[in-house]
C-alpha cells in the first residue's frame, strides 16, 4: 500500500511538473492559481514519496524512492505521450534531427 | 568564419583535421589519466591498512570515480589547453605522494 | 561548424558510447538477467521442486556432506548452500571455471533430485562480468568497459544539461522516428540516471584492481624476486578432507553468531569447516564466518570485519550484487536494469540514424549496422535459444551443461553472420526484420514449449515459471511490434 502510495506520489510530482512546461501548457491550459498548486506538488509530493519509502523500510527506503521515482517517471511520460496524441499534438515539438 | 564560402573538400578537409585533432587530445588525455590512476592505486598501497587487497579495493573505488572524470575534464577543457594542464597537476600530485613522506 | 563544448562533447559521447555500447548493451542485458540468477536456475532445473517451509534435517546435512566428500575424492571444491525463502532446496555445488553448477537435494531426506544438468542463471552472472573470458582478458574488458560507460554518462550530461530539467519526461514517440529514438535514449538516461550510474561505477570499482594493477609497471631492481609457490586452481582441492561431523549443532550456533536465520553457505577446507553469513540480510555483503575444525566439530574463531573502509566495500558489492534485496526492490532493479539496456540499443540506433545519410551507407556504416543488429536483437535471440534449448535437449544428456552454452553462442555467430550478410549486401531492412521476427517466434512460443514440455508441476514454485514464461512472452510481443512497425513507411 506504501509502495502504491509513493509511485502516486512520484506521478503527480512528474505530471505537475510536465504540465508546468511551457510547451505542455498550449495543450492544457489552467489558471494562476493551479500554476502554484502545480509547483507546490511538484516540489512536496517526492519528499512525501521519501518519508513514506523511510517509513516502510529505514535502510532500503532511499533505493525504493529512488525505483518508484524512475518507474513513475517512465509511466506518466508514456501517459502524457498518449495523451498529447490523443489530442493532436503528438508533432507539437521541435524538428527531429 | 569561413564556413559558408568553403568549397565541400575544403569542408571535409577541416572535419577531418578537427576528427584527429581531437582524437590526438583524447589520447593524450586518456594516457596520463591512466598514468594518475595507476600512481594513485601505488599510493594506496600506504594506507595503513594490514590487508593489502583492502588497500587495493579502497584505491580501485577511488581510481574508478576519477578516471573518468579525469578523462571528461582533460577534454573538455580545450580553451588554453586547461584541461590538459589539470591532467598533468593530477599526474604530478599523484607521482608526488608516492615520493614525498607524508 | 563552431567547436563549441557541447559538440566536442557529442563526438566522446557518440563515438566512446557506441564502440563500448555494442558489448555493454550485452553485459547490462546479462546483468539484468542475473537479478534473477537463482530463478533463472529454477526454471531450468524444473525437476527440483519448489516446496516452500521444508524443514532442513541431519540426515539431508548428512547426505550432503558425503556428497561434498565424493566430489573432493574427483579433486573438486565443493561446498554446500543451505536452503532459504528464494531456493527452499539444499545445493552441494562446485566451480567448472565458469559457474557453480552441482547435486540438488531434499532437505527433508538428503535424496538427490534427478535435476538435469545446466548452467542455469549463474551463466548471465558470469557472462556479466566476464563476457566468459575468465578474468584476464574478461573482467579487464568489462571493467574498462564500464569506465567507458561513466565517461559516455559523463559525455552525455554536458550534452542534455540544457534540457534536463525541462525535458525529464518528455517523450515523443509517435513523433518522426529519429526523434522518438533519441527520446527513447534521454528518457531512460535521465530517469534511471541514478541507476545506471551506480551501477556502471560499483560495477567498475568492484574490479578495478584487474585493470590497474597496485604493483609498478617497472619494478625496481633491488626487490627481491618471489619465486611463485605452485597454487590449486580455482574449483579445485590437492586432497579430500575427512568426512565432517554433524552440521546440526555447528550450523546452529553459528547462525546465532552470525545472526543469520537461514540461507548460509558452508565452505571445507582440509583442516575446517566455515559456516558463512547469508547474503539475504542487508546490503552489506559481507564474508563474515564461523570456523570449526573437521576432524571434531570444535568451535575454532569468528572471523567478522567492522571497520568503516571494510563497511564501506561491502555496501558497494551488497548493492551491486543486490542479492539483499527482497522481491519488489528485485523487480525494480530488473526494470532499472531493462532501462539501461534499452538506454544503450536506443544510443546505438540513434548513432546509426544520424549517420545513415551522410555516411552514404558506405563499408564502415554496413558493418557498423550488422554489429548493431547482432547486438540488439542477436542478444536477446540467443538468450531465448538458450532456454529452447533447456526444454528440448534430452534431460539425461551427459555435458548438457556446456551444450546449451555452445547453442548459445552458436546461435549468436549464426544471427551474426546473418546480419553481416544482409547488411552488406544492402539489404539491412529485410535482415531487421527477419531477425526480429525470429525473436517474435522464439519469445511467444516460450510458454507453449514450457506447457507441452511437461517438464515440472504448476503447484510448488508457479510464480517462478509463471513470471519467465510471461517475460519471454512479452520479450516475443514487443519483437513483433517492431516487426510491424519497420514494415511500414518512416514516419
Amino acid at each position: 500500500m506504501i509502495i502504491l502510495l509513493a509511485l502516486a506520489l512520484w506521478s503527480a510530482a512528474f505530471w505537475c511538473h510536465e504540465c508546468l512546461q511551457p510547451r505542455t501548457r498550449a495543450a492544457f491550459p489552467h489558471q494562476t492559481q493551479s500554476v502554484h498548486v502545480k509547483q507546490i506538488v511538484r516540489a512536496l509530493a517526492p519528499c512525501v514519496a521519501l518519508i513514506f519509502c523511510l517509513r516502510l523500510d529505514t535502510a532500503l527506503g532511499i533505493l525504493y524512492w529512488l525505483g518508484l521515482g524512475s518507474a513513475a517517471g517512465l509511466g506518466t511520460s508514456m501517459l502524457m505521450a498518449m495523451l498529447k496524441h490523443k489530442r493532436g499534438l503528438a508533432r507539437m515539438s521541435k524538428p527531429p534531427l | 568564419m569561413m564556413g559558408h564560402s568553403a568549397s565541400p573538400d575544403v569542408k571535409s578537409s577541416q572535419k577531418r583535421q578537427a576528427v584527429f585533432r581531437r582524437l590526438g587530445l583524447l589520447s593524450v588525455i586518456c594516457c596520463l589519466s591512466y598514468l594518475t590512476a595507476h600512481l594513485i592505486m601505488l599510493d594506496t598501497q600506504h594506507l595503513p591498512f594490514e590487508d593489502i587487497r583492502l588497500k587495493t579495493d579502497l584505491g580501485g573505488m577511488g581510481v574508478a570515480a576519477l578516471l573518468p572524470v579525469l578523462v571528461l575534464v582533460g577534454f573538455a577543457g580545450r580553451r588554453h589547453m586547461w584541461g590538459l594542464i589539470i591532467s598533468l597537476t593530477a599526474c604530478t600530485g599523484a607521482a608526488l605522494a608516492g615520493i614525498l613522506p607524508f | 561548424m563552431r567547436e563549441t563544448l557541447r559538440v566536442h562533447m557529442g563526438w566522446l559521447h557518440s563515438w566512446v558510447g557506441f564502440l563500448a555500447g555494442l558489448v555493454l548493451a550485452c553485459i547490462f542485458a546479462s546483468g539484468t538477467l542475473a537479478v534473477f540468477d537463482t530463478e533463472i536456475t529454477q526454471w531450468m532445473q524444473p525437476e527440483a521442486p519448489l516446496t516452500q517451509g521444508t524443514a532442513l534435517t541431519p540426515a539431508a546435512l548428512q547426505a550432503a556432506t558425503q556428497a561434498v566428500q565424493a566430489e573432493e575424492n574427483k579433486g573438486l571444491s565443493a561446498f554446500i548452500t543451505l536452503p532459504s525463502q528464494r531456493d527452499p532446496v539444499l545445493r552441494v555445488l562446485h566451480y567448472d571455471g565458469y559457474e557453480f553448477i552441482g547435486d540438488v537435494l531434499n532437505p527433508e531426506t538428503g535424496d538427490a533430485f534427478p535435476v538435469r544438468e545446466t548452467a542455469g542463471g549463474q551463466f548471465f552472472y558470469n557472462f556479466h562480468f566476464s563476457l566468459r573470458g575468465g578474468s584476464l582478458p574478461g573482467v579487464q574488458l568489462v571493467t574498462f568497459l564500464g569506465l567507458c560507460l561513466l565517461v559516455a554518462i559523463g559525455s552525455g550530461l554536458v550534452i542534455h544539461i540544457k534540457g534536463l530539467w525541462p525535458d525529464l519526461i518528455l517523450f515523443r514517440p509517435f513523433g518522426a522516428r529519429p526523434r522518438a529514438w533519441v527520446d527513447a535514449h534521454l528518457i531512460a538516461g535521465v530517469l534511471f540516471l541514478p541507476f545506471i550510474l551506480f551501477m556502471a561505477y560499483t560495477g567498475t570499482a568492484i574490479h578495478a584492481r584487474v585493470l590497474l594493477p597496485a604493483q609498478p609497471f617497472f619494478p625496481a631492481h633491488h626487490a627481491k624476486t618471489h619465486k611463485k609457490e605452485p597454487t590449486v586452481p580455482k574449483g579445485r582441492v590437492l586432497q579430500a578432507g575427512p568426512l565432517s561431523p554433524p552440521l546440526t549443532p555447528l550450523i546452529a550456533q553459528a547462525r546465532d553468531t552470525l545472526h543469520s536465520p537461514d540461507g548460509n553457505l558452508v565452505l571445507f577446507t582440509t583442516d575446517e569447516v566455515r559456516i558463512f553469513k547469508s547474503d539475504a540480510f542487508g546490503p552489506f555483503l559481507t564474508r563474515d564466518h564461523v570456523d570449526f575444525s573437521r576432524k571434531d566439530g570444535h568451535f575454532l574463531r569468528s572471523v567478522t570485519q567492522n571497520p568503516p573502509a571494510v563497511k564501506t566495500l561491502q555496501l558497494v558489492r551488497g548493492l551491486h550484487y543486490a542479492r539483499y534485496a527482497p522481491p519488489l526492490l528485485r523487480w525494480l532493479y530488473f526494470l532499472s536494469g531493462l532501462a539501461g539496456t534499452a538506454l544503450m540499443a536506443s544510443g546505438l540506433i540513434v548513432f546509426l540514424m544520424k549517420r545513415r545519410r551522410s555516411s552514404g551507407e558506405k563499408l564502415l556504416f554496413r558493418l557498423a549496422e550488422a554489429l548493431t543488429m547482432t547486438t540488439v536483437v542477436g542478444f536477446p535471440v540467443a538468450t531465448l535459444g538458450l532456454f529452447w534449448a533447456n526444454r528440448c535437449l534430452p534431460a539425461a544428456l551427459s555435458g548438457r551443461a556446456f551444450i546449451e552454452i555452445d547453442l548459445f553462442f552458436a546461435l549468436w555467430g549464426l544471427c551474426a553472420t546473418h546480419a553481416l550478410l544482409m547488411s552488406l549486401t544492402r539489404h539491412a531492412a529485410p535482415g531487421w526484420r527477419q531477425q526480429l521476427g525470429f525473436l517474435a517466434g522464439a519469445g511467444c512460443a516460450l510458454p507453449l514449449l514450457d506447457l507441452v514440455s511437461h517438464s515440472h508441476t504448476w503447484v510448488h514454485g508457479a510464480t517462478v515459471f509463471m513470471s519467465m514464461d510471461a517475460l519471454a512472452f512479452l520479450s516475443g510481443l514487443i519483437a513483433l511490434y517492431a516487426t510491424l512497425k519497420l514494415r511500414g513507411p518512416a514516419a
